[in-house]
């Protein structure tokens, strides 16, 4: 596959480029720029950030597990290319030795890409913003501190890239992969044609079959190229993700018709993880513990698959079969996901260990009706607590036509059992899991009662 | 003030003063030279064949296919290398009765932990030497693993070394005064609790790493690695591997990152520098994450079972331990893995007034990864235990946690003293730091609003901790029980011909700016501006003899050389402006890179002048003048075998009874570290050294399954703090300088690490008491806290 893409402010033209080589080890290895730095291969710790800019703007990403084949028509900034050409500190290097923000200095070239692009963004949430970026010596304030300090310094002007300078290769479909299909039409007859070619669109999956598993891939279509899948629609009271769209951009569109899907969405990841991730790649890859089903599931949402020609749509629990097993034929893949406008009243909750950036032990979603004191529908549904995401049926029915208090919720806490069986693992035992997953429901309650119940809201 | 003057009687520019570090704009830019940016001409590849089986016998490696792989150079496995290396084993002889097996980079004959080195494949790239790895096929019979130190013991648990009688590596009881009376007085109360400390590590963000390169033309090996002690690492190569020792060169650039991880002898790193030698050939080899946390030496993992009896005024009649740790299969060289329960012995109640105290440790073998020095070594475990007990033993009797420290801290004029367990103490301020930690997180104020929250179903706790923290070590450390480890350190400094001031010293630096209080130090005392000054760390061949950076040595050992070398290059310099100026050394003085009229501060000649003059017209120069503008100081701790340093912390928690997650909503520090060189640094080192303490307290674990699998060795399922959840933390200081030396500095680097665990478990507590509840085992996870409250 031949590529084409802006590196720190110059053109670069790979040919022949392999499916699986990561955007890290081609700037380690191959062109000498080792400023990006190796501290897990798998995504979790942000050393590896750089900057890529396109159609949707400029983002952090991780490229250890970024294949090369993703970057065609993007341009990508790395730490060497954060200070001017004339030599100049951005803002935030000023300010990281202004506060001390880097020790050891391994993970600092992460940590000041993640800065700039925020800085660029005018984003101040700088917790979330270095939620995918781990340190092991200050501690994080003083880096907090520096990305606070350069708040308001302008944005200097080298660090706005324009990859729509580069134009497309002219470039024959190739015979044999890796596929790289320009709209969802080519993708459907290319993917009928090689069923058994794997996926790629955010690899953040994907990306750790490589990395960890060791693994080759065989036949690989990218869908990067595929603008029409990464689009966002609102038809008949419905707003429509398309599989493409990645999970910064979701975010940005429920921010305020959905808040609680929203704020667990705030800690799906890492800020690299969610402008990688694709919502269709979290639904498609069928992992009990992906955190958008139980929320999507809760709200209603309905999922559209595609092969060759042939759509079909089916309410989003349907798709989840059996652990490891989805409702996909060969062929098929999933083209979008609908779901109500808003949801004002629906409650998400992403219970781990560590608050941010990290695999839920449970996620649990609620979307309550009530009249007069009384429930008059609940769908509920839950990551975590069985082997597919999974509605809370027995507890549904239990709620529905209950007094809506503590008294009124007790046989829907008791029903808990009948709906799961959760496993116990290294994560969180049976136990707590199904103790939690009690909690919840009570905390819905509390909060549509007016009970503070986030350390967030009664923090000083 | 008595004695000479010194730096410290007049004007400084830079020693106390929040100077920026000169490296940070290097890593910056991502211009660092960590070990996996360093390529060399012809450099091989090293990849390493693990086990996978905790303990079994070895009856088959066959590496066939994987030598049959195009691109591998070479495959070893341990026998192929068991000729070329002298066997270590890690004991020391003040230790006594410590003991371990002889151990070799490859495991021969038996493997004893998961991810164990048992062959070792060199390569063209990394990856052809994994691919190379994978092809290795190794036929294992299992052995039954011994995983639960608390049974190693036992007499149905197998023996893991046969030429052992049992899996004891190391026992050793201190008993002062009567402690079982003490314990029986009917007038006190006795409070027992049974403490658990998870395993973990330290997860540097750059991997363990070298890069080894031989020249058999010179029989020199060079060895760059990322780590903390290259002098150390110098003499293990030169008597393992056969080489004289100053034909080995150790080389340490930047370090992404150490906490004791990177100071010990590792198998694939020893391995690593014998493929060079053998192959002729340079080999890099850096592990990868899981690597790293299969085999980067973990920490902690102890059991203590620790009582306390308090008399009705809240003093300490008694404090006794019996704690139990599981090290691993070995005792790791050459620092030994019984240095941490020694710690605990040594430091349990010791900024306490404690007449009668038993501490018993039991150090024992396992078939998990090894256990060794991590940041804060054996503190966490001591601090946690006396003053879990001590708040604890207050609630029992009704008293304020912060009233009964002050009944019982050993006073601020009590100095010199010396603690329970017999370690000398000096120039310490428990009281003063206790008052100020009180004052500045308004603990009265804090108190009253969490009662108030209660009623709301808010549940928040405030602990605290007074602690000792060991700095500045002696040779009583190591060197006394035989280890090529130096507690000494030295500095020599250069003044250039330019003018500038070339500083190389023993300490390393890994982050912690030993290189900047270095530039400081030498910048004030030698008196030139500190863009002049340029250091030179980590370097066997360059640097003077010493021990590197390690038990919060760097600035106070090495700081004190650079301060004695630069005052004496100052001396040195003067005499010769003083012939060339036809005055006296009195008389004159340099500032700001000139030499100076002592009185009234007029220039006379600037350093360049001076320097060029020396170096390259000495005929100026009267015959009989030897000017030296070079000058190198050595200092050691002669007085104590530490200098410790105190410290008061406190942490403000909430607890959610329902899910049981704990949020650290504020910690507080007040350090006494002496004389502070640099506060911006010192603070950073105690905020990141809290943090990594409430890693441990809240998060970070080492899981294993009973066959000795290690479950979590990714850093998606090893959780370490992240920004969100770590508080902004108040640092304050009280400095009561070390008389051991000029500096006055003592360390500052683990404190945090050392004495945020126990605040934490006591903060967590003090939330969880009201409910009826309590947790005395780290991490205190969701899922603990919901069993402490009876819902799980």
């Amino acid at each position: 596959m031949d590529i084409r893409f802006l590196l720190n402010g110059e053109s670069v033209e790979l040919r022949d480029v392999a499916p699986t080589v990561t955007l890290l080890d081609w700037l380690r290895e191959t062109r000498g720029l080792t400023g990006t730095k190796e501290g897990c291969n798998e995504g979790d710790c942000g050393a590896c950030t750089v900057m890529v800019t396109d159609a949707h703007g400029a983002r952090a990403l991780n490229a250890c597990i970024l294949f090369l084949p993703q970057l065609h028509g993007r341009a990508i900034r790395t730490v060497e290319g954060i200070a001017g050409p004339d030599g100049a500190l951005h803002p935030v290097q000023q300010a990281m030795i202004d506060h001390h923000g880097s020790q050891c200095g391994f993970c600092t070239p992460g940590f000041v890409v993640s800065m700039a692009v925020a800085h660029l963004n005018g984003d101040a949430g700088h917790d979330d913003a270095l939620a995918g970026n781990l340190c092991r010596c200050t501690g994080y304030a003083p880096i907090v501190r520096a990305a606070e300090a350069a708040v308001g310094a302008p944005v200097p002007d080298w660090m706005r890239d324009d990859p729509s300078v580069l134009t497309d290769p002219l470039e024959a479909e190739p015979e044999a992969g890796p596929f790289a299909p320009g709209d969802i039409d080519e993708l459907a007859r290319l993917y009928a044609r090689h069923p058994e070619a794997t996926l790629v669109a955010g690899a953040t999956d994907v990306g750790l079959w490589v990395t960890k598993g060791l693994r080759d891939l065989d036949e690989v279509i990218f869908l990067n190229r595929c603008a029409d899948l990464q689009e966002i629609r609102r038809a008949d009271g419905r707003l429509i993700f398309g599989a493409g769209v990645t999970m910064d951009r979701v975010l940005q569109t429920v921010r305020e018709s959905h808040p609680a899907y929203a704020e667990m969405i705030r800690r799906y990841g890492s800020a690299q993880v969610r402008a990688a991730a694709t919502i269709g790649g979290n639904i498609a890859n069928g992992s009990p513990i992906g955190d958008n089903p139980p929320a999507l599931i809760a709200m209603g949402a309905t999922l559209r698959l595609r092969a060759g020609d042939n759509i079909r749509e089916m309410p989003l629990e349907e798709f989840f079969l059996d652990y490891g097993r989805q409702d996909r034929a060969r062929g098929e893949f999933v083209l979008d996901i609908a779901l109500p406008e808003a949801a004002p009243d629906l409650h998400v909750y992403k219970l781990s260990r560590r608050f941010d950036q990290d695999i839920s032990a449970v996620c649990g979603a609620f979307a309550i009706t009530r009249d007069k004191g009384r429930v008059t529908g609940a769908r509920i549904a839950f990551g975590g607590m069985a082997g597919v995401p999974k509605r809370a049926s027995a507890v549904e029915a239990a709620l529905t036509g209950a007094d809506w208090s503590e008294k009124g919720i007790t046989p829907a806490l008791d029903a808990f059992e009948a709906d799961f069986h959760p496993l116990s693992d290294m994560r969180a035992s049976a136990g707590y899991r199904l103790e939690a997953a009690r909690a919840m429901l009570r905390r819905v309650l509390a909060e549509t009662q007016g009970t503070a119940t986030s350390v967030l809201e009664v923090t000083p | 003030m008595s004695g000479p003057l010194t730096i410290f009687d007049r004007p400084r520019d830079y020693i106390g003063q929040p100077v920026p570090r000169a490296d940070t704009k290097r890593l910056l830019q991502g211009r660092g030279t960590f070990i996996d940016d360093i390529q060399l001409p012809r450099m091989l590849h090293a990849a390493f064949v693990r086990s996978s089986v905790a303990h079994g016998v070895i009856t088959g490696i066959d590496v066939a296919e994987a030598r049959a792989l195009p691109g591998v150079v070479a495959v070893y496995t341990g026998a192929d290398i068991a000729p070329h290396v002298e066997p270590y084993v890690g004991v020391l002889s003040h230790l006594a009765g410590l003991r371990s097996a002889p151990q070799m980079p490859l495991a021969v004959g038996v493997t004893r932990w998961i991810g164990e080195p048992l062959a070792m494949i060199v390569a063209q790239s990394r990856a052809v030497a994994e691919d190379a790895a994978a092809l290795v096929t190794v036929e294992i019979d299992p052995l039954e693993a011994v995983t639960d130190m608390e049974t190693a013991l036992d007499p149905a648990t197998p023996v893991i070394h046969a030429e052992m009688d049992s899996n004891l590596a190391w026992e050793r009881t201190v008993d002062v005064g009567d402690v079982d009376a003490a314990f029986a007085r009917d007038d006190v109360t006795v409070v027992e609790r049974r403490f658990r400390f998870g395993r973990h590590t330290g997860v540097t963000l750059e991997t363990r790493g070298a890069v080894a390169a031989y020249d058999p033309s010179e029989d020199e090996l060079t060895f760059w690695y990322s780590g903390q002690a290259p002098h150390m690492m110098q003499f293990i190569f030169a008597k393992h591997l056969g080489l004289p020792e100053e034909n080995v060169r150790v080389v340490s650039q930047d370090v992404g990152g150490s906490f004791g991880i990177k100071i010990h002898t590792y198998g694939d790193e020893v391995a690593t520098a014998l493929a060079a030698k053998l192959l002729g050939r340079p080999v890099k080899f850096v592990a990868d994450r899981m690597e790293s946390f299969l085999s980067d030496i973990h920490a902690r993992d102890h059991v203590v079972d620790g009582r306390i009896a308090v008399d009705a005024e809240g003093r300490v009649a008694a404090l006794a331990f019996d704690d139990i740790t599981g090290i691993g299969p070995f005792s790791m060289y050459p620092r030994t893995s019984a240095i941490e329960a020694n710690q605990v012995l040594n430091l349990t109640g010791a900024p306490y007034v404690i007449g009668n105290y038993r501490a018993h440790a039991k150090v024992v073998f396992q078939n998990k990864n090894m256990m060794c020095q991590y940041r804060a070594v054996g503190h966490p475990i001591a601090m946690a235990v006396a003053d879990c007990l001590l708040e604890d033993a207050a609630h029992e009797i009704g008293m304020d946690v912060v009233e009964i420290r002050r009944r019982n801290l050993i006073p601020d004029d009590a100095y010199p003293t010396q603690s329970a367990s017999g370690m000398k103490l000096d120039d310490l301020s428990h009281h003063k730091s206790l008052e100020t930690l009180v004052e500045t997180m308004d603990y009265d104020a804090r108190r009253a609003e969490h009662a108030k929250l209660r009623e709301d179903g808010i549940y928040r706790g405030l602990g605290l901790i007074s602690m000792v923290e060991v700095t500045n070590p002696s040779p009583m450390f190591y060197g006394i029980g035989g280890a090529p480890i130096a507690s000494q350190d030295g500095a020599t400094i250069r003044l250039d011909a330019g003018g500038g001031v070339h500083v190389s010293s023993s300490v390393t630096e890994q982050g912690q700016g030993t290189n900047a209080i270095l530039a400081q130090i030498a910048a004030d005392v030698f008196g030139v501006p500190i863009a002049r000054v340029k250091v030179t760390t980590g370097d066997t061949r360059t640097t003077p003899y010493g021990g590197g950076t390690w038990a919060s040595r760097g600035a106070g050992i090495g700081g004190e050389a650079c301060l004695q070398a630069a005052q004496a290059l100052k001396e040195q310099v003067l005499e010769v402006a003083a012939v060339i100026l036809q005055s006296a050394p009195g008389k004159l003085d340099i500032r700001a890179g000139a030499v100076v009229d002592a009185e009234g501060g007029a220039e006379r000649m600037t350093l360049s002048d001076l320097a060029r003059t020396v170096y390259y017209r000495g005929n100026e120069l009267p015959a009989d003048l030897k000017p030296e503008l070079v000058a190198t100081r050595h200092y050691r701790v002669t007085d104590f075998p530490f200098v410790f340093t105190n410290c008061a912390m406190a942490a403000e928690v909430e607890v959610d009874p329902e899910t049981g997650f704990v949020q650290v909503l504020n910690f507080w520090a007040v350090e006494d570290c002496g004389r502070v060189i640099n506060p911006v640094l010192v603070d950073e080192q105690v905020r990141g050294g809290v943090v990594q303490g409430i890693g441990g307290a809240l998060y970070e674990e080492c899981i294993y399954d009973a066959e000795g699998q290690l479950q979590n060795a990714t850093m998606a399922d090893y959780l370490v703090p992240m920004a969100f959840e770590m508080p902004d933390i108040v640092v304050k200081h009280v400095e009561t300088p070390t008389k051991t030396s000029v500096l006055g500095a003592k360390g500052a680097g683990e404190a945090g690490t050392g004495g945020a665990p126990g605040a934490v478990m006591n903060a967590v507590n003090d939330a969880l008491r009201p409910l009826g509840a309590e947790i005395h085992q780290m991490p205190m996870t969701p899922e603990r806290i919901l069993r402490a409250l009876g819902k799980v």
